[in-house]
């Protein structure tokens, strides 16, 4: 199986170096962090990501902006979402859902379910 | 005539002008021999004028009907020869009129037949009379007419006087009630406890106390009213009790008002105690939220990390891995104490009963009746019969909804089309993944019924939209709204475990949706 490209974004530093080796430890991911959505179309064109990890609470640029930049990007708008965040409302689900996301976890998520979404947007699912 | 007679007429004439009635002889064809100074007096004639006049009596008696009477006197005196006393009106020389009482007898006077006529002037008797009779009538309607129910007893309680408003009240007549003790007519009679009070209070009114109380009277219908009720003592010159006067007023409106103002005074208290109990739960909810929020992030990395560490563990440490073990369910309890936690606030603020919500749609319209009529909207229902009930708090759902049609009649204020539509789930985000519905997601399935209000009004910018629940964003001044409509209609719809969407566009209109779940 040929490594995948996992984009993070998140305002959690721990997190992000966490989900970072948690990923690339498996062997099957290389992991791009970011701390903020705020240069996120650049980063994707010069990352290529196969999947992009959302938080949704984050200053400047939050979750739902972030899905809507990607929607209006010819490239961005292909790459599935998967939001992860503290945020467990309906309401918040459905308005990322309308941004067209792919799933959303709840934190606490763990590496395992972590890795099994993943697997999912990439339809890789079994 | 000898000096005798002479003397004796002189005599007749001194006595004659002395005396205040004015005083005439006459014959039957109407000429004067005697005519006393009163009698100058009362018409204004001398006797000289009266005799030289061709026809005195028309000038006496301008009147026809009262000469006619004054005529027909004379040919009666004729006949019977009898005393006859008239009340008539006559004129005087400067045409004032004025009201005599004239006493006229036959008297044979030395073998002729002589009118005798007694003049007395009534004018001022009557004047005093009539104002008297007028004194009375004016004291009578106020006494009638009052609203209030008064009446006069003797000061042993019999009832001597009820005015009108008393009367009708009962629906009984006078002659009912007049003579009876006060205690025994019927405005007591509903009531032993009244009857024994109102006797009591007549004994102490007797004694020249004033005595108030607070009673009841059953009207005419049998309708309970409340009445100021009172006693007061009538006093004559010397201080003496000699009448008292009982007095009512009918407090039943005020009474009643009172009560409403009692009744809304405990439910603006209730409401009141429900709102800071509403906002202390609001409160917390949001704390709630919050700490879930920022404890979930750290268990998050928690969880990471202890995923990590497991799968470093070498299989012979068996301490090691349980620890772990250890580690990773007690994130898994925090994570459900946060959950419990989020729950408890938000319990007790609903209370859901199953509701047809094209009802609910249908009593929220009613509320914003008025607005729609006012403003040239059409409504168009589109509502899918035979939906299923849904478990919902019937209260605050109508506050949702009077939300989304006040903002789109505020929309459309030159009028336009209102859409109302119901119908069971058709949530069909999201695009990228293949096959699920975001019903499916949000664990909707297809269990969920829609409310759609779409208004063809002024729409929401795009810079607007991002805000639109928002608390107290608003496009509207202070004094047409609070911002505060969406906001709290989304925290509803969430308690609700339900969805709100907004989807607008600047000039078309707006369609509000919400999503409830059926269980």
């Amino acid at each position: 199986m040929a490594v995948k490209k996992v984009m993070v974004i998140d305002d959690e530093p721990d997190f992000l170096s966490i989900v970072k080796t948690n990923l690339e430890e498996t062997g099957n991911y290389e992991v791009k962090i970011l701390i903020s959505a705020k240069n996120l179309i650049s980063e994707v064109y010069s990352f290529e990501p196969d999947v992009i990890l959302l938080d949704m609470l984050m200053p400047a640029v939050g979750g739902v902006e972030a899905c809507a930049m990607l929607n209006n990007d010819p490239v961005g708008k292909n790459i599935p979402i998967i939001i992860v965040s503290a945020l467990f409302k309906d309401q918040d689900k459905y308005s990322a859902y309308k941004e067209g996301i792919n799933d959303y976890l709840v934190k606490p998520v763990g590496k395992n379910d972590l890795i099994a979404a993943i697997e999912k947007a990439l339809g890789h699912e079994h | 005539m000898d000096n005798k007679q002479q003397a004796g007429e002189n005599q007749l004439y001194k006595v004659l002008s002395s005396i205040r009635e004015g005083v005439t002889f006459s014959d039957s064809s109407g000429r004067f021999y005697v005519y006393n100074a009163a009698m100058e007096e009362i018409t204004g004639y001398s006797m000289d004028e009266a005799n030289e006049s061709p026809d005195f009596i028309s000038l006496l008696y301008p009147d026809p009907k009262n000469r006619k009477a004054a005529l027909k006197g004379i040919e009666e005196l004729k006949k019977k020869k009898s005393t006859r006393e008239i009340e008539t009106v006559i004129a005087t020389k400067n045409g004032q009129l004025k009201n005599v009482l004239v006493s006229s007898s036959l008297i044979d006077y030395g073998g002729r037949d002589l009118f005798l006529s007694v003049y007395r002037d009534n004018t001022k008797y009557r004047m005093i009379e009539n104002q008297l009779m007028e004194n009375e009538w004016k004291v009578r309607a106020i006494f009638d007419e009052t609203y209030q129910f008064i009446g006069l007893t003797t000061t042993d309680g019999t009832l001597i006087e009820a005015n009108r408003s008393a009367l009708e009240f009962s629906g009984v007549q006078a002659s009912g009630v007049l003579g009876k003790p006060f205690w025994e007519t019927p405005w007591w009679a509903h009531s032993p406890q009244l009857q024994g009070k109102v006797r009591q209070a007549v004994k102490s009114a007797a004694k020249g106390e004033f005595v108030r109380f607070e009673a009841t009277h059953l009207d005419k219908d049998g309708q309970l009213h409340y009445v100021d009720f009172s006693l007061k003592p009538v006093k004559n010159a010397s201080g003496k009790v000699v009448y008292l006067i009982p007095e009512g007023r009918d407090i039943t409106e005020r009474k009643q008002m009172e009560k409403n103002l009692q009744n809304a005074y405990v439910k603006l208290k209730e409401t009141q105690a429900q709102l800071i109990q509403a906002e202390k739960m609001e409160a917390m909810g949001r704390l709630a939220s919050g700490v879930a929020h920022e404890v979930r992030n750290p268990l998050e990395i928690l969880l990471q990390g202890v995923n990590y560490l497991e799968e470093k563990i070498p299989p012979e440490e068996k301490k090691m891995f349980e620890i772990v073990q250890m580690m990773k369910n007690n994130i898994k309890r925090a994570d459900k104490i946060v959950r419990s936690v989020l729950e408890f606030s938000r319990s007790g603020e609903l209370s859901l009963g199953s509701e047809d919500i094209n009802s609910v749609l249908e009593s929220s319209l009613e509320l914003v009746r008025y607005r729609i009529n006012t403003s040239h909207i059409e409504i168009i229902r589109e509502l899918s019969p035979g939906l299923p009930g849904i478990l919902i708090d019937k209260n605050k759902i109508e506050q949702v909804f009077v939300n989304l049609l006040l903002n789109a009649i505020e929309s459309m204020p030159e009028g336009g089309k209102l859409s109302l539509r119901s119908y069971r789930s058709r949530l069909k985000w999201p695009r990228r993944s293949a096959g699920k519905k975001l019903g499916d997601y949000l664990g909707f399935k297809n269990d969920a019924v829609v409310i759609e209000i779409e208004d063809t009004g002024c729409g929401i910018p795009e810079a607007n939209k991002k805000k639109l629940f928002e608390p107290f964003f608003t496009t509207k001044t202070p004094k047409e709204g609070t911002g505060l409509g969406l906001s709290v209609s989304r925290n509803i719809i969430e308690l609700h475990k339900g969805i709100i969407d907004i989807e607008s566009i600047a000039g078309r209109g707006t369609k509000a949706r919400v999503f409830l779940r059926r269980s």
